[in-house]
């Protein structure tokens, strides 16, 4: 008894609001102690998502327009070159990297949402609806995701928001096997009975009961997730499955300008440099953040 | 027996001595460091092994008890602690070994058994092969488990260690050790996870396997009666530094350290006063720093100022070691009188009325078999309001699955269970730490029971504060999570939650088990101060029938799913008539009482159909017992007041002796 009293003894009563920044501060620098690789895995992808949020305002140029002489080598006039008809590689490779970087988000998020959702209502009933729902997840899971996004934009036309509709369509049951699975070790563990016991009912102890031990698992899964996104987007991209022609798509302007590979090799390797900070950087946060998770 | 070591002497000199120790721990102190924090395990620990002792290592929790054991070992991550003093094992300073040193040593003169031999065994490796990583030889590994008392030594070779008994797999631990043939066996815990019915069994095998084999054991445990079943000298450790070394029967019968006495007083023994509060530790405003001073200072009821500037030195006589300023006092004749325990008389009726229970799991097997697990084979049981009923038995009986009926956990498959309840079912788990929700702090965890038991929204916060304070736990662990908490405070949290709209029915699944001896008594009390105040109809489990007796009214023995003894807890105790009940009684660690049990099953006792279920075990079964399964009948020594007060056994010898009308006592 003697032990933990001290450690709870530091006060954590109510200070004036003017100390309150002082006490974030100071909890955010604990958290750095603590979890230092959470905290950096966190911080990059926050990072890259506030620089790609504002890509457009950093591009120099207009990406759809002709701005200078096409072909024009990289430390010239432009810092990436330009391509085949004189527009700026820099910002093309920029707003690329925003709709790659977003695209794959909005995937995830959908897949976090409707998964998420899908697991913890059939981790947490057992029986009957348990066996639908994952039978039901099954199904999805054997759809093959490629040959969907063509159909999908074979009969609606070839657009980036059809795409993502059809990548959307296959990856949400990935999270759902994970999220049910935690929910269902959960779901054994005596602070459930205990809750139950106690009055709480099925919404109560799905979202206050379950639900919390489920998010360090959704997000490593999450994290490590987004580059794979990234490479599949883009490579469904460069098979011309995306937004239409003059739209700066990082997949689909490395295979446009693949034709131009040993002469201008800027026009493609550039965006293909893209592709590869993101992913990279994506699943090196996604280490750091499951690192500091298990740390835990 | 003695022991030659090699010694070298100040001036270099090395000469051969005849050694009389085992073991020398001199001056020894331990510093370990964790998130760049000094943490003092051990201060200044003197003990020693002869050859052929066993000396018991006693500690609660956070005593440095295992943090001893893993550097006589020299198992501690040299980069990471610090040590001061010496080890010497057969004169050899362990701390100064290297590494390689250090394994042969260990290889050579060391044995370890450890707590969980489930853990500790290698679960791919036949167990033959794991004993003959040992010994080379087939023969000497063969032998050794017969030696260890394993039944069909030749067949459980080829075994692996999930088809053996907790029981038989700390045997398997057991004959490892031995199979090097060792000086020192260092057993930590070795008991704990067993049923105390087989923990005896333990015991008994390592006090023959001493007086065989001569050799020394540190046997470490957290349990003072076990440590007196079976050493011959005991060491008690508090916070790191030792308390008191004595010869058992010294340490139990005459403390002279105020620890060590009230260590003893809150040690719920089968005698012990039913209407009073179990003595428990105080907690005191003095506290002294880290490295000076008596550890023991912030719970001691005497402490005077120089325990908080100094530590105390050996004060006690030859043979008799005592760590403190005080002298050696009878600390256990002045004991404050305790707390009074109000009685209340259940009321009429039934609370709990469970008619023919059963409950059977079933495991499938592959695609087409299953398994069944008879868990409740028929359990008739009326239990009152306001009763408080203590359900005993081992692992695997069927009195957790029992609560979990009641509370609407798992469904009946047949029979009935009625429940006549106004405030509810609340449960309290053996493991409180897990039953509190990880992620959520206490304030919340108690307001939201609070609020799906429909407490006026206005008045939780006040209710809080007021449940926190009656049942012990400051305003300030409010806002910590469990992880936070101590073992103690988890259970005090736990059962804050379940009195904090008071239930008529509360359910108790051994909430003491897994607590440190004092931090135990203190539930204890705490429950049955509730179960008066609050006049709840309270069933509790455990497997300690010193406890039962203590805070039940009645008594309910179960084995194998059904009721074999029953009756008013006075009555069970002192007239108690099964031979398992017997033999629970009897394996209660400290008693010394020894009774003739059947080590093991000769049947699988799942092939069992008809007949006793305990019939395996029981040294007394006649043929009847094999063949029909024995009613429970009444014990006609006293007419109880009222119908479900008799007391009733399951077993053929009993009926028998009754029917001719013969009460032999």
């Amino acid at each position: 008894m003697t032990n933990s009293s001290t450690t709870i003894n530091t006060p954590i009563a109510l200070t004036s609001s003017s100390s309150v920044f002082s006490k974030v501060a100071q909890r955010f620098k604990m958290l750095l102690i603590t979890r230092k690789s959470l905290v950096v895995g966190v911080s990059i992808i926050a990072t890259i998502t506030i620089l790609c949020f504002f890509a457009p305002m950093l591009a120099p140029y207009n990406p759809l327009q002709p701005v200078g002489t096409p072909f024009s080598p990289p430390f010239h006039s432009f810092l990436f070159g330009s391509d085949s008809i004189g527009r700026d590689e820099l910002s093309r490779v920029l707003a690329g990297m925003k709709s790659s970087w977003f695209s794959a988000l909005e995937v995830i998020a959908s897949g976090v949402i409707i998964g998420g959702s899908v697991g913890l209502i059939a981790g947490s009933s057992r029986g009957f609806l348990d066996n639908l729902l994952m039978r039901i997840t099954d199904a999805f899971l054997s759809l093959p995701g490629p040959i969907l996004a063509i159909a999908v934009v074979a009969a609606l036309g070839p657009s980036l928001t059809h795409t993502l509709i059809a990548v959307s369509v296959v990856w949400w049951p990935f999270y759902a096997r994970i999220v049910r699975g935690e929910i269902n070790a959960q779901m054994s563990r005596p602070h459930v009975e205990a809750a139950r016991l106690s009055g709480a009912g099925r919404t109560r102890l799905m979202i206050f009961h379950l639900l919390p031990g489920a998010i360090p698992a959704i997000v490593v899964t999450a994290s490590l997730d987004v580059g794979n996104l990234i490479l599949t987007l883009a490579g469904l991209s460069f098979l011309g499955l995306g937004a239409p022609a003059p739209a700066p798509e990082l997949g689909a302007m490395a295979a446009r300008n693949l034709p131009y590979l040993l002469q201008d090799w800027w026009t493609s390797v550039m965006p293909a440099i893209g592709i590869f900070i993101l992913a990279f950087l994506s699943n090196v946060c996604g280490d750091l953040i499951r690192a500091g998770l298990e740390e835990l | 027996m003695t022991k030659i070591g090699r010694q070298s002497t100040e001036s270099g000199i090395v000469s051969e001595v005849v050694s009389p120790l085992v073991l020398d721990v001199r001056d020894f102190s331990l510093t370990f460091t964790r998130n760049q924090k000094e943490i003092a395990a051990l201060k200044q620990v003197n003990l020693c092994i002869k050859p052929n002792e066993i000396l018991g290592l006693v500690g609660e929790s956070g005593s440095g008890k295992s943090a001893l054991g893993m550097a006589i070992l020299g198992l501690h991550d040299m980069s990471k602690t610090a040590t001061v003093g010496q080890i010497l094992l057969n004169d050899t300073n362990v701390l100064k070994l290297n590494p390689k040193e250090l394994k042969k040593l260990r290889k050579e003169s060391l044995g370890i058994v450890f707590q969980d031999p489930m853990s500790s065994l290698n679960p791919s490796m036949k167990i033959g092969a794991q004993l003959l990583e040992v010994s080379k030889n087939a023969d000497e590994a063969l032998a050794m488990l017969d030696a260890v008392r394993i039944p069909n030594a030749r067949d459980r070779m080829q075994a692996f260690p999930h088809e053996l008994s907790g029981g038989l797999r700390q045997r398997v631990m057991i004959a490892m050790a031995l199979l090097k043939n060792p000086k020192l066996i260092i057993a930590d815990e070795p008991t704990t996870a067993l049923d105390v019915t087989i923990q005896a069994q333990i015991l008994r095998l390592i006090k023959e396997l001493q007086i065989e084999f001569h050799t020394s054991w540190l046997f470490i445990t957290h349990d003072l009666g076990v440590a007196y079943e079976i050493a011959d000298r005991i060491a008690v450790l508090y916070l790191g530094q030792v308390m008191e070394v004595a010869d058992s029967n010294q340490i139990i019968h005459h403390p002279s350290h105020p620890y060590t006495a009230t260590l003893l007083n809150s040690r719920i023994t089968i005698d012990a006063d039913t209407t009073v509060a179990i003595p428990t530790m105080v907690e005191t405003t003095r506290s002294a720093p880290q490295n000076i001073g008596c550890t023991f200072v912030g719970r001691c009821a005497y402490a005077q100022e120089i325990c908080e500037s100094k530590r105390p030195l050996d004060e006690g006589t030859e043979g008799h070691s005592v760590y403190c300023h005080l002298g050696s006092t009878d600390f256990m004749q002045i004991a404050n009188s305790p707390e009074k325990i109000e009685q209340i008389t259940p009321e009429y009726g039934a609370a709990i009325l469970i008619e023919n229970a059963r409950k059977v799991f079933t495991k499938r097997i592959g695609l087409f078999k299953k398994s069944e697990m008879h868990a409740l084979n028929g359990i008739n049981l009326e239990i009152s309001p306001g009763e408080s009923i203590a359900i005993v038995g081992e692992s695997g009986c069927g009195k957790s699955t029992l609560l979990r009926l009641i509370a609407g956990s798992y469904q009946l498959d047949s029979g009935s269970i009625q429940l006549n309840v106004r405030g509810g079912i609340q449960m309290i788990h053996q493991d409180a730490g897990s039953s509190l929700t990880p992620w959520l702090s206490v304030e919340t965890i108690l307001k939201e029971r609070l609020i799906t038991s429909g407490y006026p929204k206005h008045g939780i916060p006040k209710r809080i504060l007021d449940l926190a304070q009656s049942i012990g736990l400051s305003k300030e662990i409010l806002k910590a999570k469990p992880a936070q908490l101590s073992g103690g405070q988890k259970q005090r949290v736990a059962i804050a939650r379940a009195i904090a709209k008071p239930p008529s029915i509360l359910l108790c699944d051994e909430p003491t088990s897994a607590l440190d001896v004092s931090i135990a008594a203190q539930v204890i009390n705490l429950l049955r101060k509730l179960h008066s105040e609050l006049k709840m109809t309270m069933l509790f489990v455990t497997h300690d029938l010193a406890v039962a007796r203590l805070i039940g009214d009645r008594i309910c023995v179960l084995h194998k799913g059904r009721i074999v003894e029953i009756g008013l807890s006075e009555e069970i105790v002192s007239n108690l008539r099964h031979p398992y009940t017997q033999l629970l009684i009897s394996s209660i660690p400290g008693s010394r009482m020894s009774i003739h049990q059947n080590d093991f099953n000769s049947t699988d006792s799942k092939e069992l159909r008809s007949g006793c279920s305990y019939v395996t075990n029981c040294p007394m079964a006649v043929d009847l017992c094999s063949k029909e399964m024995p009613q429970l009948v009444k014990i006609s020594s006293q007419k109880p007041q009222r119908r479900n007060q008799v007391h009733l056994v399951r077993c053929h010898l009993v009926s028998a002796s009754n029917s001719l009308g013969d009460a032999d006592d």
